[in-house]
């Protein structure tokens, strides 16, 4: 096949470009190298509970997410916050990164960061309550004083075979009628006995722990809400 | 046109790019810089709380999806409440902050309405601030 001279010398012109330019990208890929290898440092992030959000943050800067239960990141030369979150629970961390250091950060206790709240409590088994007939202002006045007396508890549990409405004669004449059942608050179970009216809302409730120590009195309760404690 | 001796040229430069990206990769351990975006000064922490959990690798960004307004320091500076403000949609949404070794985290919120039982656990002059504020209903 005879080709054209021009067109050979045109093509040869448009590779020799193409080399220039793939020789600059090269050298743009070196000293970008170079130059980040020299001005960042490296950080070994790893978290204890390998579920744990991972997060580095600066101040003036946005969170960045940065993994789960552990990440390995560079940054420039400065102070940032590791910042660990699960669920309402919460570690910061601070960490001074220099250029060409390698620093390693081990994440181990997580602390609760909420304001407590009644509405982050899940309160499991609160319904069992009503089958026994107690009414709903009234399961919502145990819920206060369950969460009254533990706020930092995010899950509090009545056990639905403990519910059991209190003997009441036939010839009663009291407004009131017992009712007990077991509650896990936090990490701890205790023996609830509590009375509720039959015709409002009114309901009080005590708490016994395992040794049969009163540990709650909703009238104590009262009584702190009334002296503003 | 193109002949073998071109095209070999052009196939070593293909080489070559792979080269320097590998060099590259070699030179920072294969880990890229993090580059961190633009927030207001002790606020960088807020877009954790404003996200769920399942898209936490995508955080909304100050100044594109989020605002901040009527920013104001309590308890000598170590709690604060402010306006978050939805971009767009303009929704908005009160953030109480609390500072946790040294940076604010979002103790409340986002929320429109608090229960009171928070009040319990809050300073005096926080709980009276977000009263004045009207985040306390019914």
């Amino acid at each position: 096949m005879v080709v054209n001279p021009e067109k050979k010398a045109i093509a040869e012109k448009i590779v020799s470009l193409i080399l220039i330019l793939v020789f600059g990208i090269f050298m743009y890929f070196i000293v970008e190298g170079l130059y980040i290898s020299q001005r960042t440092g490296l950080l070994n992030i790893t978290a204890q509970d390998k579920s744990v959000s991972l997060f580095i943050a600066k101040d003036g800067k946005s969170a960045s997410y940065i993994g789960r239960g552990a990440s390995r990141i560079r940054l420039y030369g400065g102070n940032y916050e590791i910042v660990a979150v699960k669920g309402e629970t919460i570690n910061i961390s601070r960490v001074k990164l220099s250029a060409k250091e390698v620093k390693s950060v081990n994440i181990k206790n997580l602390i609760k960061y909420r304001v407590p709240s009644i509405d982050l409590v899940d309160f499991e088994g609160i319904n069992y309550l009503t089958d026994i007939g107690v009414s709903y202002p009234q399961t919502e006045k145990i819920k206060k004083y369950l969460f009254s007396f533990d706020k930092n508890s995010l899950s509090d549990q009545i056990y639905s075979s403990s519910v059991k409405a209190g003997p009441r004669s036939r010839d009663s004449t009291s407004d009131f009628v017992g009712f007990n059942f077991l509650v896990s608050v936090g990490e701890k179970t205790y023996n609830a006995t509590a009375q509720r009216s039959l015709f409002n809302d009114d309901v009080s409730m005590k708490l016994y722990d395992k040794n049969n120590n009163l540990v709650f009195d909703s009238q104590s309760y009262y009584l702190n809400l009334q002296q503003g404690d | 046109m193109l002949d073998s001796k071109n095209l070999k040229k052009l196939f070593s430069s293909l080489l070559l790019i792979l080269a320097g990206y590998l060099i590259q990769l070699f030179l920072i351990n294969g880990v890229g810089v993090l580059k961190l975006k633009p927030a207001p000064p002790e606020l960088g922490l807020v877009p954790i709380f404003y996200q769920e959990s399942s898209k936490f690798d995508k955080l909304p960004i100050y100044g594109k999806n989020y605002t901040l307004e009527n920013l104001k320091y309590l308890e000598n500076g170590n709690w604060a409440a402010a306006t978050l403000v939805s971009v767009p949609g303009k929704n908005k949404a009160t953030v109480v902050m609390k500072k946790i070794n040294g940076v604010f985290v979002v103790v409340m919120g986002p929320g429109t309405q608090f229960s009171e039982s928070t009040l319990e656990s809050l300073p005096l002059s926080v709980g009276t601030y977000l009263y004045s504020r009207g985040v306390y209903g019914s």
